[in-house]
């Protein structure tokens, strides 16, 4: 069996089958005049079809060669960067886009990259000042304020 | 005269200041996007996009096309010096590339990577001003039925060309067709797989998912791999070619613009097929293919400059047919559509100062970067200097401003990490990218000329075989189709022969 081909196929497939779901809950029309649920419905039927042939692959493939896959270098920085971003996310807009920007990237360049606390700290300073400056002042883009509304 | 008075039209457009500003910090930048790798043109056009809102739409565009062209010219400069591609269609650069800079040679690579972009670079613009009109002015006939045909012709090219089996691009494209149904229904207003977001009322936008799956997924697997990089550390002077290398270059730098150009037409990852093309043409040509690999340097010329003949001419779908023929150009449709202009048949007649203005911009641009390159090539080489623990994150950090600033919603940054999730584990599980977000931005057009279709056929689908242009595109298909089903067929029977 080719584990890739598995993990995938079977992803695509549980997203084929959530379509046809929620494809069958719109109207559907007729040929003659297809409404919202049909085009969705169709394309769904044939991402299942496409995505189950790509399992039966995958477990009929009989080559015992596939490596143990040597890509697992780091992953862990991978989730940990994740992690960040997300709870970026989550304080952009209460906590305002100086400070959390801030934030994330001490935490990036000291936790992920392993560069000195000053260094972290200073570039971090620097670069969430200046790209907050540039874009909510200069380009008047506006970002969040947040704790520094005043 | 027609030509040369809309060529005068778009001089007049791209010659006003704020256009020459716009075009030669569009360039700068995407220079310096070129030769940083992990930061490609995709993200840098997401990026700049709310920035173009404020402009007028031709400043816009001319901006943005301005990073792309010029990401194409700074991707040599990484991969002659670092051995690392800052753009795929650099890849194979490297191969000759870095090995002239190992024998001292680094400047006339960088030199003849410049003049043959600028040369190969300009013949494309003359191409993209010859053709587009035309093809728009054919299209402009073409009913929804063709326009259906059309695209599935696309979308199986697409998937033809992607890495890997064309089954799993396949199922990447009908994937992205599915998904692209989210939101409003355009015909009847009802509402789609929005789950109650209002965010996602307006469906899935490319920006987050293209930043998400090409920036976002390109750092994750960059800090996976834990990327190193070390600069050959050489003087690098004399960047003008000698005479020699210019008799060597020529002929590569003719046949890479033609080759770049044609290639660049097709939907697809066109700039790196153009370049590989070019440098297998060449090797065969050669009258020492022996040298190849080892700093030949029609090596470097050849791929360079069809690289930068298939950007001009990837405009070439996107203006005439309203059909993106690769992730960049997407985008551009995505800025163009903001603006309220829909590219296409109409494009032509409608806006035509955009059109001709856009394209002569080019022409400028090109300029510019053969004057910028050569000189500010020892800044290029200290910005590459900054190691990428200190990048990733500020690259990250644009990733989050651009996708926040095009409509103020942190929802936008939440599905880019979504998509940017997906996209490192779709690349682990080896899925391409391409067919999926070019179908995302194809998917509610091809649906609404279905509907169209089937509505005016009353619900008869023969109308897709009956009519001469649309039987043409179907055919097309289904011979592509054929040729990779049949020859993933083969490799599996082979397999098989092998093990009985």
């Amino acid at each position: 069996m080719r584990r890739r081909d598995f993990i995938g196929g079977l992803a695509f497939l549980l997203l084929a089958l959530l379509g046809v779901r929620e494809s069958l809950r719109l109207p559907l029309g007729s040929w003659q005049n297809p409404e919202p649920g049909l085009f969705p419905l169709l394309l769904s039927l044939l991402l299942a079809a496409m995505a189950s042939a790509l399992l039966a692959s995958a477990v009929t493939w009989r080559r015992p060669a596939e490596h143990p896959e040597a890509m697992d270098s780091h992953p862990g920085k991978v989730w940990w960067t994740l992690a960040a971003l997300l709870g970026f996310y989550v304080l952009m807009e209460p906590a305002g886009f100086l400070l959390s920007s801030f934030l994330l990237l001490v935490f990036l360049l000291r936790a992920i990259s392993r560069q000195g606390w000053p260094l972290s700290v200073g570039v971090s300073a620097v670069a969430a000042l200046s790209t907050y400056l540039v874009f909510d002042r200069l380009l008047k883009l506006p970002l969040p304020k947040g704790l520094l509304a005043f | 005269m027609d030509t040369l008075q809309n060529v005068l039209l778009g001089f007049g457009v791209a010659l006003q200041p704020v256009n020459l500003l716009v075009c030669f910090l569009g360039v700068l930048f995407g220079t310096a996007v070129g030769v940083l790798p992990g930061l490609g043109p995709v993200a840098a056009i997401s990026l700049l996009l709310p920035i173009t809102f404020q402009m007028s739409p031709v400043s816009a565009i001319i901006m943005l096309a301005g990073i792309y062209y010029g990401a194409m010219y700074g991707g040599s400069t990484t991969s002659i010096l670092v051995n690392i591609p800052g753009e795929a269609a650099s890849i194979v650069t490297c191969l000759d590339g870095y090995q002239m800079a190992r024998q001292g040679r680094a400047g006339p690579a960088l030199g003849i990577a410049a003049f043959g972009s600028f040369i190969a670079g300009t013949a494309g613009i003359i191409g993209l001003m010859l053709m587009a009109p035309l093809l728009g002015r054919a299209a402009v006939r073409i009913g929804p039925p063709e326009y259906v045909a059309l695209m599935v012709l696309a979308l199986t090219l697409v998937t033809y060309l992607s890495h890997g089996p064309p089954l799993k691009a396949l199922i990447m494209a009908v994937a992205g067709l599915l998904i692209g149904t989210i939101g409003v229904d355009p015909i009847s207003g009802v509402l789609r797989f929005t789950f109650g977001s209002v965010t996602l009322m307006d469906g899935i936008g490319i920006v987050p998912v293209a930043m998400g799956m090409f920036g976002v997924a390109e750092i994750f697997d960059n800090l996976e791999k834990d990327i190193r990089r070390e600069i050959y550390e050489t003087k690098i002077r004399g960047l003008f070619p000698t005479l020699r290398d210019w008799a060597e270059s020529l002929g590569a730098i003719i046949r890479g613009a033609i080759v770049g150009f044609f290639a660049g037409v097709l939907p697809g990852p066109s700039a790196t097929i153009a370049a590989f093309s070019s440098y297998a043409i060449e090797k065969r040509l050669s009258r020492h293919p022996e040298r190849f690999g080892h700093g030949a340097i029609a090596g470097v010329a050849g791929p360079e400059s069809a690289n930068n003949a298939a950007s001009a001419a990837a405009f070439i779908p996107l203006l005439s047919l309203g059909i993106p023929a690769n992730i960049v150009m997407a985008l551009l449709m995505g800025a163009l559509m903001i603006h309220g202009i829909q590219p296409g048949p109409l494009f032509f007649s409608q806006h035509p100062d955009l059109f001709w203005g856009v394209v002569t911009s080019m022409y400028i641009g090109n300029l510019m970067l053969l004057v910028l390159n050569l000189p500010l090539i020892g800044m290029w080489v200290s910005v590459l200097r900054v190691p990428y623990g200190v990048l990733f994150p500020l690259i990250l950090l644009f990733c989050l401003i651009g996708v926040y600033s095009l409509n103020n919603n942190a929802t936008e940054i939440f599905i880019m990490l979504v998509f940017g999730l997906a996209g490192y584990l779709l690349r682990k599980l080896a899925f391409d990218g391409t067919p999926f977000l070019l179908a995302l931005v194809l998917g509610p057009i091809f649906e609404n000329n279905l509907r169209q279709s089937l509505i005016i056929a009353k619900g008869d689908f023969s109308v897709f075989l009956v009519r001469p242009l649309s039987l043409v595109f179907i055919v097309a298909a289904g011979l592509v189709l054929a040729t990779s089903v049949s020859s993933g067929l083969r490799k599996r029977w082979r397999q098989l022969e092998a093990e009985v």
